[in-house]
């Protein structure tokens, strides 16, 4: 593995493959820093510049975005309590008093240090868990991966936030646009209204900017329009020093580990691990009286729990195919467009591909630190961009890189199209995330199904009496119990306390 | 009237009451008449499960649930009216700036093979500068202008991409 991971380094270490990484990493923190505009939407608005780039590059390209965009959610918490990411929510509890009481610097200094560190450890956790998980999934079947597709689809309910019903409603829609097209066995026309246009069906990447890019850039700018400034704190105050880094060091890699578990499991996100990882210091913690006042311990539990999931959550997009949440869903259609398929196969085909972009996430990681700290003055400017000259440019982008995908202005229509179902649904309250979830697995769900039958002579039993199947059914079915339980329970107490504000 | 003030304002609960009537609409086209019309099964070699099966699935799904929703709204926006509790009940708005978006989005996408490009994303994004509380005419032009041109060489001139030129400029 160690010898791999050489030859990974040895594929990065060129300068155009160096600058890529500094300049998405710069261009994450940039977007992160910008209220509003998550990781997610930054990773899906450069995707199509990474389609003429070698798979390596592209990739950590991208990477650099995701590691910078969560990071630079960060600055606008500390300085403008202003979240730029809702990862970075937390901070704000502890980085938005310091800046009060003159130490934003250390604030700063210290998400950023933390970012850092919990990015590397996830990355080496990644590095180390990746290959033998891949090596056992190869093992893998038809069967199988119905199965994980499945498991997949399950994830629906966790990224529905408040309402299941509008997440199950989200994510039928994302599975019935991807029916469109040819079937995957028969190669038949599917819903396509006899049009030549669609027999392709509809394209990932225009999908994906319309609704994570384009139907942002009408929320916020609406919401632009209407909101407040909060009270600005300028730069003053001391640099962190040792001394406090070290006491905050357990705390760092508590939330690393917490956050890299956390990555792991399909479904959750960065802003769980970092609300999970803030709680978890605060209940540990001996300055548990200045949580909330202004503790540099609780800004270093938050950032390193939300960075310790970006290395985590590549570990089932890479080893298994499965794209845990909406931005590994978004790098997922960064590989396709490449040619490289998300799976065990990869390892064996493309492992330098692979070792490529684990030495990229390395690098991004250490990128992240370099551009922080020489830019966090410019990053904070930055978070001031009036929307008279952001949200042009992010439309731009979005039509551009929509049109880019097969130079077909279907693609466009197609992407603004996705973007306003987003809009919709944000105002309405439904989850996007199932959407483009759906859009992915199942596909990879169906055609599973289908062909696993076809060699089973249409026997359902033979399909799926396979051991690891029925573990990942079985895992599958117990998720939909407790999610059903947890509506209803809901639901009651709901009821419950309507009772009880009519007497 | 100003962008700002342009905004149509509906309860949540009706407008999600609606929306699950339009879902359960979409659902049953798509199962009474999409599924059965607009997929063919005789290909298969599975009797079980076929192209159709999982269409047919998600469209009665779809079917279940905006009617769940549309039934479930309505039990909250009555009890809530019922109520009359003031500030209970939330609003939903949309504003102006949506239907702008959607009326550029429709005129880039007719233009962008008569105009090309760079001309038809220069105007477009100077009128985005100006729906946005841009008032000087130079800065947005220089605005559009740039961003244009620099997608442009990106993509047209270093990727090689055949980015529509436009009719008018004999491409």
């Amino acid at each position: 593995m160690l010898e791999n991971l050489l030859q990974g380094f040895a594929t990065i270490f060129h300068a155009q493959q160096i600058l890529m990484i500094f300049f998405g990493t710069f261009m994450g923190i940039f977007i992160g820093a910008l209220p509003g505009l998550t990781a997610t939407m930054g990773v899906a608005i450069f995707l199509p510049l990474t389609f003429f780039m070698e798979p390596v590059s592209g990739v950590s390209f991208l990477l650099g975005i995701y590691c910078g965009g969560i990071y630079g959610g960060s600055i606008t918490a500390i300085l403008i309590r202003t979240p730029g990411t809702p990862a970075s929510a937390p901070t704000l509890l502890d980085g938005y008093p310091l800046a009060k009481q003159g130490q934003a610097l250390k604030a700063l200094q210290m998400a950023l240090y933390a970012s850092t560190v919990s990015g590397l450890i996830s990355a080496a956790i990644l590095i180390l868990v990746s290959p033998p998980l891949a090596a056992l999934a190869l093992e893998f079947g038809p069967s199988e991966y119905f199965a994980l597709a499945f498991f997949g689809l399950t994830v629906v309910a966790t990224v529905s936030g408040k309402s299941l019903m509008k997440g199950l409603i989200a994510a039928s829609l994302g599975i019935l646009i991807s029916f469109v097209g040819l079937d995957p066995v028969t190669g038949s026309p599917r819903l396509t209204f006899d049009t030549v246009t669609l027999q392709s069906g509809f394209s990932l990447i225009p999908a994906l900017i319309g609704l994570f890019a384009m139907s942002e850039v009408i929320v916020q700018a609406e919401e632009a329009l209407q909101r407040k400034v909060n009270e600005v704190f300028s730069f003053a105050g001391d640099s962190l020093t040792w001394k406090e880094f070290k006491e905050c060091l357990v705390t760092i890699v508590r939330g690393s580990l917490i956050g890299t578990f956390i990555g792991a499991v399909p479904g959750t996100g960065a802003a769980v691990a970092s609300f999970t990882s803030y709680n978890e210091a605060f209940r540990t913690s001996k300055k548990r009286h200045l949580f909330g006042k202004g503790c540099l311990e609780g800004v270093a539990a938050a950032e390193s729990g939300n960075n310790g999931v970006t290395g985590a959550t590549l570990i089932p997009l890479i080893t298994l195919g499965i794209p845990g949440d909406t931005v590994t869903a978004v790098l997922l259609g960064a590989l396709m467009v490449q040619g490289l398929t998300p799976g065990p196969l990869l390892f064996q085909q493309n492992s330098a591909v692979i070792f490529g972009i684990f030495a990229g996430l390395i690098v991004a990681n250490i990128a992240m630190l370099v551009v922080g700290v020489a830019g966090v003055r410019f990053f904070y400017k930055v978070s001031k961009t009036p929307g008279i000259y952001l949200y042009p440019t992010i439309f731009a982008l979005c039509c551009m890189g929509a049109f880019a995908v097969n130079t077909q202005l279907f693609d466009v229509i197609c992407m603004l199209g996705f973007g306003f179902l987003g809009y919709i649904m944000t105002k309405l309250k439904f989850p996007v995330a199932p959407v483009l979830l759906a859009l992915i697995l199942a596909p990879m769900a169906e055609s599973n199904l289908r062909r696993g039958l076809v060699a089973t002579g249409g026997d359902f039993g033979l399909f799926l009496m396979r051991p690891i199947t029925l573990i990942v059914l079985g895992i599958s079915l117990a998720s939909i119990i407790f999610f059903v339980y947890r509506e209803i329970k809901d639901a009651h107490k709901e009821v419950l306390q309507e009772a009880k504000s009519e007497q | 009237m100003k962008l700002e003030e342009f905004k149509i304002s509906f309860n949540y609960n009706l407008a999600n009451t609606v929306c699950g009537m339009v879902i359960l609409v979409l659902g049953l086209v798509l199962y009474f008449y999409a599924v059965p019309y607009q997929i063919d099964e005789s290909f298969s070699s599975l009797k079980s499960i076929g192209p159709r099966t999982f269409p047919a699935a998600f469209s009665f799904a779809l079917i279940a649930l905006g009617a769940a929703l549309a039934y479930k709204s309505h039990n909250v926006y009555r009890k809530l009216q019922k109520l009359k509790r003031e500030g209970k009940d939330e609003e939903i708005t949309f504003s102006g700036i949506a239907i702008i978006v959607a009326a550029i989005g429709i005129i880039y996408t007719a233009l962008l093979e008569i105009c090309g490009y760079v001309l038809i994303n220069t105007i477009v994004m100077v009128g985005f500068y100006f729906m946005f509380g841009g008032k000087t005419w130079w800065k947005g032009t220089l605005l559009g202008l740039g961003v244009s041109l620099a997608l442009w060489l990106f993509f047209a001139e270093y990727l090689e991409l055949a980015i529509p030129q436009g009719m008018l400029f004999g491409g």
